[in-house]
Parts: structure tokens; C-alpha cells; sequence
């Protein structure tokens, strides 16, 4: 170990002078060019163990009464790696911590308590002061003292730099448009309800007629930022279908895509057997969608978004990229719906672009566009 | 109700952890490492940190390395959420840095089973911050 004295290292002229100031360094030795600032305690073989650092240290006496606020601001945060500060058998020095505080030193120099055990008591000073960003003991490994100098030095370099500009045009602009958009769900949902009220009542006595069990279908969807509702449908299968679905999925359209996890797995059969008579003439025409503005009118979803998902289908589409589908409302018409209805050629990850791209950009016009068209997708034929 | 910081720069992907685990803990987000450091400073302790790895600033490697140094934050359990599955992470969960990686896509109730299952398991309990 190098030995270590007292000098006046003329490297370090550009710190002023600070009465009672103990600077130790190595005659000129000092890799580094950014110095530690001991203050506390600190014994000169603890020093010395610092100093293997390279860092230059610069000692400020613990208790001194000359130490004041003025003679810390001469200090130049710009030259500091790092505070150690040293407890002694009291506890910590309040007042030094105080004129860190008030000089902010803290928020451009990472502040380091130096001690010899880190208790209990220790980590709850630590907290209360609100200053100190960490401790290390004379029984950590040296390494980690610059390990934690760096990290912390980079971290308030960040935050200093961080500059948080309060959007508050776009936060108004997106406000005004969710409140457009729930007025409109609002409005049209209620009175196209009011306007369907006799149909509902035939369908649902044509369903109770036809086969036993409840007149709607009530599912688990995730919608908007994976909003798990409840979502209706008219029922247009026997009672249990979804128990029925394991013996049947060899008829999946997107069968055969699906080689591992990473494939989304989504689920759509031709002429599915499940299907009663007259459930299969409220798919053709859509009228088992209808029961869905009840989900609009309460809020769950919205007249246009992506179509909100059953949950195994949903639990696919956590990653990244496909997560963006999610930033959108749920709907019961959507691009998709317009776009390529039925075709059995369109996969899995084709309908997820579409849905992020609506998700990217969806606004009042689209909406309106997309409600126009849907009326003429939702008389499409084919069994979808 | 116990506290998770939630850490995911990808702006959908931390609407949907928070929805997913809202129902079950307190949850605050960060976007990226520097957010959570500037959230833990503030005396935001929370029982479980969720974080992503491949994040600007400081990404999820150099805080999960940082905090687990820290005097402070050390022994909080820190769960990686990733897209891949990395070397890296069998490593930092032999060296008892992490508690396990949920891998993207994730189912989410295999998600909330293996965080209730870290929260149970480790007797870390977050102190309650200290009042200047």
C-alpha cells in the first residue's frame, strides 16, 4: 500500500482552500481526477483503503464548529465523484447532512455512508435523511464503493438531464375525443336498444323454443388494456358448447399454424355442428353480435375498437409488439370487419396488424367510416 | 394489499400488466430503470419489482445489478419479464438475483401464480418509510 501524507497538491489548486481541510492524496499519483469528500471520522487506515481507488480524497473534520453552509459552497460539485460521509458512535451528524441538503450537493453527487456495520438502525437513518444514497461497510468488497460511485453518479446524470414536458395539449385533445366517443356510444347504443327491443323479444323466444338453456351467451373477454367483462351474445349453440370444442378442434380453420407457443392461437370453424337453427341464421345476419350494445352502454366497449378477446386467445398476444392491439377500445365492429370479413385466406397475425393499426389510428373520422361500412359486411352471406 | 413497481417501457404492455395485476396488489409503473430508481428514492418501497430487461436509460440488467448491491433495495424479490429467454437469466437466478423470468407472451394467471408464489416465499417485508 502506497503510503499516504499530508500535501498541498498543487493538481488540486483549483479547490479553494476550506479551514481545516485534510487533503490526502499521492504525491501526484491519483488516477482519477474527480475526488472523494470524506467527511466524518474517518481513520487513516480506512482512508487509505479509499484511496486505493485512485481517487484524490479530500477530508472535511467531522464535528468542526468552522465547517458552516458557506464553506461547503465553495465546494464544486462538479469536482466531487462522491460523498462519504462517516457515523460515529452518536449516529450521524445531522447538520452536515443539512447543509448537503440545502447546497443540493445530493441531487448532482452521489452521497455514501460509510460504516462499519449496516444495521438495522443505520438503513432507518438512512431513510429519514432522504439524502444518503447508500451505504458501504469496511467489510464490503472495495470494488463495490465504485461499482455504486458509477452507477449512482450515471443515475443522477439522468435525472438532471431528464426533462418531463407536460403534454397538456395532447392529454386535453385525447380527453375531448374519449368524452366524444363515449357520448356517441352512449347515444347510439341506448337508442338503437330501445329501437331493437321487439326484435330481442322474438329472437329470445326463438331461441327458448328451439333448445333449452339461457337466452344469452356470456363469455370472459379481454378488452381494452386486457379489461376482462362480461360479454353478450345472443346464444346460437347448445348448452356446453365450449366443453363440446375440444373433440372438434380439428376443424380449426388456422389448424396446422400453430407449431409452437409463440403462435397466437385463435380459434374459427366451417359449419360448426354445435350450432342450432336458428342460431345459425342470428350469425348469418349478425343479430348475435346485437346483444353486445348492452356491453357498449355500460361502458365495457365501444361501437368501433378491435374485437374484444376470449381469454385464451388474448393470453397469446402479451408481447410487445402485439400488446399494441390492446391500446384501443374494444368494439363490436372494426376494421377487421370491414376489411376482409370471412375470408378464410386472412391469418392470425394479418387481423392483429389491422387491429394495431386501428389501435395507432383511430379517430372520430375512422369510426364514422367504419360504422358506414359495417352495415353492408354485416349482410355478407357466408358463414363466418 | 401488497406493492409491486412495475417496470416496461412499452406504453400497452404497462396498461396491461397494471390492469392484470391491479385487482390483486397496489401497483405503481415506471418506464424505464431511471423512473424506477427516481420512484424508490422517493420512498416508494414496494414488496416485488417486475421489470423488463431491454429498456432505455437504465435497462433492467444494470438496475437488477444495482439494486441487489444497494443497502436500501437489496432485499426485494425482482421478477424479469422478457421476450427472450437469456443465458443471462439462469445465471442471475443461480447467483439469487432474480426470482424467476415470465417469459412474452405470458399466460396472464401463470403470471399472478408465480408472483404470489415469490411474494409468499421470500420474508422480505417492505419497511414503512420513515417520516422526516
Amino acid at each position: 500500500m502506497v503510503p499516504l501524507q499530508e500535501c498541498d497538491n498543487t493538481q488540486l489548486n483549483a479547490i479553494p482552500s476550506v479551514n481545516k481541510v485534510l487533503l490526502i492524496s499521492e504525491n501526484g499519483a491519483t488516477t482519477k481526477s474527480k475526488l472523494l469528500l470524506l467527511i466524518g471520522p474517518f481513520e487513516k487506515e480506512e482512508a487509505q483503503r479509499l484511496f486505493s481507488h485512485g481517487y484524490p480524497l479530500y477530508q472535511l473534520p467531522f464535528a468542526s464548529d468552522l465547517l458552516t453552509i458557506e464553506q461547503m459552497r465553495m465546494l464544486p460539485a462538479r469536482e466531487i465523484a462522491a460523498i462519504l460521509i462517516k457515523n460515529d458512535e452518536q449516529g450521524l451528524q445531522s447538520r452536515q447532512i443539512d447543509a448537503i441538503r440545502k447546497l443540493k450537493l445530493h441531487t448532482a453527487v452521489p452521497v455514501i455512508l460509510y460504516t462499519q456495520e449496516v444495521s438495522e438502525a443505520i438503513i432507518a437513518e438512512i431513510k429519514k435523511y432522504r439524502v444518503i444514497d447508500d451505504a458501504i461497510s469496511s467489510l464490503d468488497d472495495v470494488d463495490d464503493l465504485e461499482f455504486k460511485i458509477n452507477f449512482l453518479s450515471r443515475y443522477k446524470k439522468l435525472v438532471s438531464s431528464k426533462i418531463v414536458i407536460p403534454n397538456h395539449a395532447k392529454h386535453l385533445n385525447r380527453s375531448v375525443s374519449h368524452f366524444l366517443r363515449r357520448t356517441l356510444d352512449i347515444l347510439v347504443s341506448s337508442a338503437l336498444l330501445l329501437m331493437l327491443l321487439p326484435l330481442f323479444i322474438v329472437v329470445a323466444l326463438a331461441i327458448k323454443i328451439e333448445s333449452r338453456g339461457p337466452i344469452f351467451y356470456i363469455s370472459k373477454r379481454a378488452g381494452r388494456r386486457y379489461k376482462i367483462f362480461k360479454f353478450y351474445k345472443f346464444r346460437t349453440m347448445v348448452v356446453n358448447a365450449d366443453k363440446k370444442l375440444q373433440d372438434l378442434s380439428h376443424l380449426n380453420q388456422y389448424n396446422g399454424k400453430e407449431k409452437d407457443d409463440k403462435t397466437p392461437k385463435f380459434l374459427k370453424i366451417k359449419d360448426d355442428p354445435r350450432v342450432t337453427k336458428i342460431g345459425s341464421f342470428l350469425r348469418n345476419t349478425s343479430i348475435d353480435e346485437l346483444p353486445q350494445l348492452l356491453n357498449v352502454l355500460l361502458g365495457h366497449m365501444s361501437l368501433v375498437g378491435n374485437r374484444p378477446l376470449p381469454l385464451y386467445e388474448a393470453a397469446t398476444l402479451t408481447n410487445d409488439h402485439w400488446a399494441n392491439r390492446f391500446d384501443a377500445p374494444a368494439g363490436i365492429t372494426g376494421l377487421w370487419q370491414i376489411m376482409k370479413r370471412g375470408e378464410e385466406e386472412m391469418s392470425i397475425e394479418e387481423r392483429i396488424e389491422l387491429d394495431i393499426a386501428y389501435a395507432k389510428n383511430n379517430s372520430l373520422f375512422v369510426d364514422l367510416w367504419i360504422m358506414v361500412k359495417t352495415p353492408f359486411a354485416m349482410l355478407q352471406k357466408s358463414n363466418v | 394489499m401488497k406493492k409491486i413497481l412495475i417496470v416496461e417501457d412499452n406504453v400497452p404492455m404497462r396498461y396491461l400488466l397494471e390492469t392484470i395485476l391491479k385487482k390483486s396488489y397496489n401497483v405503481r409503473s415506471a418506464d424505464d430503470g431511471l423512473t424506477a430508481m427516481m420512484l424508490l428514492s422517493q420512498g416508494f418501497v414496494p414488496d416485488l419489482i417486475l421489470t423488463d430487461i431491454n429498456m432505455p436509460s437504465i435497462n433492467g440488467w444494470e438496475l437488477i445489478v444495482y439494486l441487489k448491491k444497494s443497502i436500501l433495495y437489496k432485499n426485494i424479490p425482482i421478477v424479469v419479464l422478457s421476450s427472450s429467454q437469456l443465458e443471462d437469466v439462469a445465471l442471475a437466478t443461480d447467483k439469487d438475483l432474480i426470482h424467476g423470468c415470465i417469459k412474452k407472451p405470458f399466460e396472464p394467471v401463470n403470471l399472478l401464480q408465480h408472483l404470489s408464489g415469490v411474494l409468499k416465499t421470500s420474508n422480505y417485508l417492505s419497511a414503512v418509510p420513515v417520516k422526516e
